[in-house]
């Protein structure tokens, strides 16, 4: 694999010195290039494949909506499929590649999907360019779409045309570079475009699809337990032909069993009573390696960045940029990643992992230090003890990482009161109600920086973080979306780190690379990146 | 008038010698002495903990990470370099904080109500003890789970919950403590001399029944700990990065392969605490319970 880095080393206060390519810089395929129209051909071999049997996947996060548009967090992945698929090309560099669009021709202002022909929704019904249509236009005109926030250079007055029963344009306001990698099955972003059923929606309402998913994809929901599990079973009439010749997938079902403990995901692996889990904790990992039933690989592309913000629109924050500095000074990142990381993971002061189209290790960050932190604080005018709210996910990692700031901070007088809110009470406070002073979070790898950092930028809307107004970053990152010169790009984004610097709004801490940890009877395993593709997994019924 | 009514039923027992009896049968059985001894230990921790922790609680050592047990610390420090010791002495603080006040939430409504119920009858007994079987039919933790995710997480509403769930033990118990009292002559001559129904329940009936009371309160003292320390291990209770065992247990049962001294420590604290005050209640229980002193006697 071209693009599967060697694992990050750890740093020593200054970023990596020695880059470990983690993404590749030309993340997403030059929008004006024709695509192939065959459908990607699955990896596993056809002698070896074995049909039947489950898989029990392990997962954190709880499904808020298995509407894609509305998933804040994990959706019903496999029951859809988006119009792109997120694969490693022939070069063995991800790329976007075709799924429900066989091909597709791009131009500054519009991209035009020819579709499969034949592929019906599990309720029946047929993938046309209507629904298609209908499905784009309810993901940049939907006001509490997660959707929109990746398909910012889609003209949200008049998203689409259908052009013919199988053929319909998505019309751009400017070129975007992220607009098709977004619409591809590539993680995060990925889980908001997949495709839904039109005759779904149209028959029982859009919010019926919060709890029963129907889209094209290779299994079709079964049951679900919220805070319990997802069940769902083999599509009969999924389109994707599997290396035997038949029909995909090859697993008759799969339980998806959400478990917001990582000690207990661990064990659950290590007593072989689940098939996948992803992001073992740093401690963890030694004794990983040791699962003898089990594979344990690192990816680094589903890793997670740490970061933690402040709020632009209340005190203490608001119009204080030496109180916000101050607080960058005193982060000791380097121990947080020691600590909390337990050795797996490295402390990060940019947006931009290393690797990643935007990475520049000589761009200005704040470097831990606690004298500069004391004078910043002296130039903001606050008069201390200062106590701030630090709204935190209960999740471990989180809440350790918080108890350090919290220390950190309390160095200079600043205390920070912990409010640790479980996560979708999270999203509610500080994405929707902005109820918040100062906040954590965590953020995957995005395919293409551009719309996240669009989101994470935001000044405003439903899922917005600190809603600052930073003068000349929107136009930055629309100026990168807009380049196709990657070396252009490049310099685009170090001008938008740079600007996120001194702007101060948010706190960059450690990244933490993923892993995952795969039963070895699971086969034909192949995502490092992007969706899981359970579709072309299978059980060897001779490994126990 | 009333009170000389209340004195006259007393036993004239010298005041010193009683005492001295009391302990002497509570101390009669050796789990009661350890119980003591235990409780004893743990008060002092909380009155002096700043004196008697080696180090600050919340103060990390980042080179010290998941240190084992050694000179320097001498129950080794947590995830974030945190000496577990001193973290253990200042819990004890949270611990008997919420155990205290939990209790005398509890004591404080029960009795109460138990009174009122016992002696009024008919039906505010019915209305206050169908309120109380109501509340009783819900497992303790799940109903403190519940007031604590509605009130918010933090050390007074993990008071409060843990306090209304230990409430209806105490309401039961003395309200049939005082069905029985009632029904005695001293109380019928404080109705006669004309003692109003609230002087008499302070005055006559609540002396009476606090024997009991006093046991129930030292078993629940011991249960308010153990809930407390489950609030806190479902994150529900006192909130990071105030010592909690609770706490502490959590974090020590996710690291308990790599650093298994973070979790046994807590869990040595809890478990020798509410040992010590159950053993107290037992030997109280024997103290005070009268057939157990004539049985004594005879």
């Amino acid at each position: 694999m071209a693009c599967r880095p060697s694992a990050p080393a750890a740093s020593s206060g200054a970023p990596p010195a020695t880059v470990a390519p983690i993404v590749p810089s030309q993340a997403t395929a030059p929008p004006v290039a024709a695509a192939p129209t065959s459908a990607p051909a699955p990896t596993a071999s056809a002698v070896a494949v074995k049909r039947g049997g489950q898989a029990t996947i392990l997962q954190t996060n709880d499904f808020v909506s298995m509407d894609p548009i509305f998933a804040s967090g994990p959706t019903a992945a496999a029951c859809y499929d988006n119009l792109l698929a997120w694969r490693p090309g022939t070069d063995g560099k991800y790329a976007v590649q075709p799924s429900l669009a066989r091909a597709w021709e791009s131009s500054a202002d519009k991209i035009v999907f020819h579709l499969r022909d034949g592929v019906k929704f599990h309720d029946g019904s047929d993938l046309t360019a209507d629904a298609v249509a209908w499905n784009l236009n309810r993901m940049v005109q939907n006001p509490k779409s997660f959707a929109r926030n990746y398909l910012s250079a889609v003209d949200a007055n008049n998203p689409t045309a259908v052009l013919d029963p199988l053929t319909l344009q998505l019309n751009l306001t400017r070129p975007s570079a992220a607009v098709l990698a977004n619409l591809s099955d590539s993680a995060a972003q990925g889980n908001n475009t997949g495709i839904v059923s039109k005759k779904a929606a149209d028959d029982h309402g859009e919010q019926w699809l919060a709890l029963n998913p129907v889209g094209t994809g290779p299994f079709r929901f079964v049951s679900f337990a919220s805070g319990d599990k997802l069940q769902v079973q083999r599509n009969e009439n999924y389109w994707r032909m599997g290396a035997d010749g038949k029909a995909l997938p090859y697993l008759d079902s799969i339980t998806y069993r959400v478990i917001v403990e990582a000690t207990t995901q661990f064990n659950e692996m290590r007593a072989g009573t689940s098939d996948f889990a992803m992001n073992v904790l740093g401690r963890d990992v030694p004794a990983a390696k040791q699962i003898t039933h089990a594979v344990y690989t690192e990816s680094p592309f589903s890793g997670n960045k740490r970061q933690y913000f402040f709020n632009s629109l209340k005190p203490p924050f608001q119009d204080n940029l030496s109180l916000r500095q101050a607080i960058h000074y005193a982060v000791d990142r380097d121990a947080i990643a020691k600590a909390v990381g337990s050795g797996f993971g490295f402390g990060l002061p940019y947006e931009f992992v290393p690797g990643a189209i935007g990475y520049d290790s000589t761009a200005p960050f704040y470097e831990f230090n606690l004298d500069k932190a004391k004078q910043k604080l002296q130039e903001s005018g606050i008069s201390t003890p200062l106590e701030v709210r630090f709204t935190v996910h209960n999740r471990e990692q989180d809440v350790q990482q918080a108890q350090m700031i919290q220390q950190m901070a309390d160095k200079l007088g600043i205390k920070l009161n912990l409010d640790v809110v479980e996560r979708v009470a999270w999203g509610e406070k500080v994405r929707i109600q902005n109820d918040f002073l100062m906040a954590s979070r965590q953020s995957g790898v995005a395919v293409d920086p551009t719309d996240d950092l669009l989101v994470t930028w935001a000044e405003g809307g439903n899922s917005a973080y600190h809603r600052a107004h930073v003068d000349g970053l929107i136009d930055t990152l629309h100026q990168a979306d807009a380049e196709y010169d990657t070396a252009k790009r490049q310099a685009l984004f170090v001008q938008a780190q740079k600007l996120m610097y001194d702007s101060a709004w948010f706190g960059y801490i450690w990244f933490e690379p993923g892993n995952f940890l795969v039963h070895k009877r699971v086969q034909g395993f192949p995502a490092t990146w992007g969706s899981l593709r359970e579709a072309e997994w299978w059980i060897d019924p001779t490994v126990q | 008038m009333t009170h000389a009514v209340s004195t006259w039923v007393s036993t004239p027992t010298p005041r010193v010698s009683h005492h001295f009896g009391f302990l002497r049968r509570l101390l009669e059985t050796r789990l009661a002495g350890a119980g003591l001894v235990i409780s004893a230990i743990v008060v002092l921790c909380a009155l002096a903990a700043p004196l008697l922790a080696p180090y600050d609680p919340n103060e990390q050592d980042y080179l010290a990470l998941r240190d084992p047990p050694s000179a320097a610390h001498v129950l080794g420090t947590d995830d974030i370099g945190r000496d577990v010791l001193s973290r253990i002495i200042f819990g004890s603080r949270v611990s008997l904080e919420v155990g205290l006040f939990a209790v005398a939430i509890a004591i404080a409504v029960g009795v109460s109500l138990g009174l009122v119920a016992g002696y009024a009858g008919g039906l505010a007994d019915d209305v206050i003890m169908r309120i109380v079987d109501a509340v009783q039919a819900f497992p303790n933790l799940v109903l403190a789970l519940a007031i604590t995710a509605a009130l918010g997480p933090s050390i007074a509403n993990a008071m409060i919950a843990i306090g209304f769930v230990g409430t209806p033990g105490i309401a039961r118990l003395t309200r049939g403590q005082t069905l029985s009292v009632r029904e005695r002559e001293f109380v019928a001559a404080a109705r006669v001399c004309g003692a109003t129904p609230l002087v008499i329940m302070r005055l006559h009936i609540w002396p009476n029944v606090t024997a009991p009371i006093v046991v129930q309160a030292t078993l629940l003292m011991g249960t308010a700990i153990v809930t407390e320390a489950a609030l806190s291990f479902l994150g529900v209770g006192v909130q990071p990065p105030t010592p909690s065992w609770g706490a502490m247990l959590r974090t020590g049962s996710q690291y308990l392969e790599v650093a298994p001294w973070i979790g046994m420590a807590s869990g040595a604290a809890i478990f020798l605490t509410v040992l010590a005050f159950n053993f107290v209640g037992d030997g109280l229980r024997r103290a005070l319970d009268p057939r157990l002193a004539s049985r004594r006697r005879q």
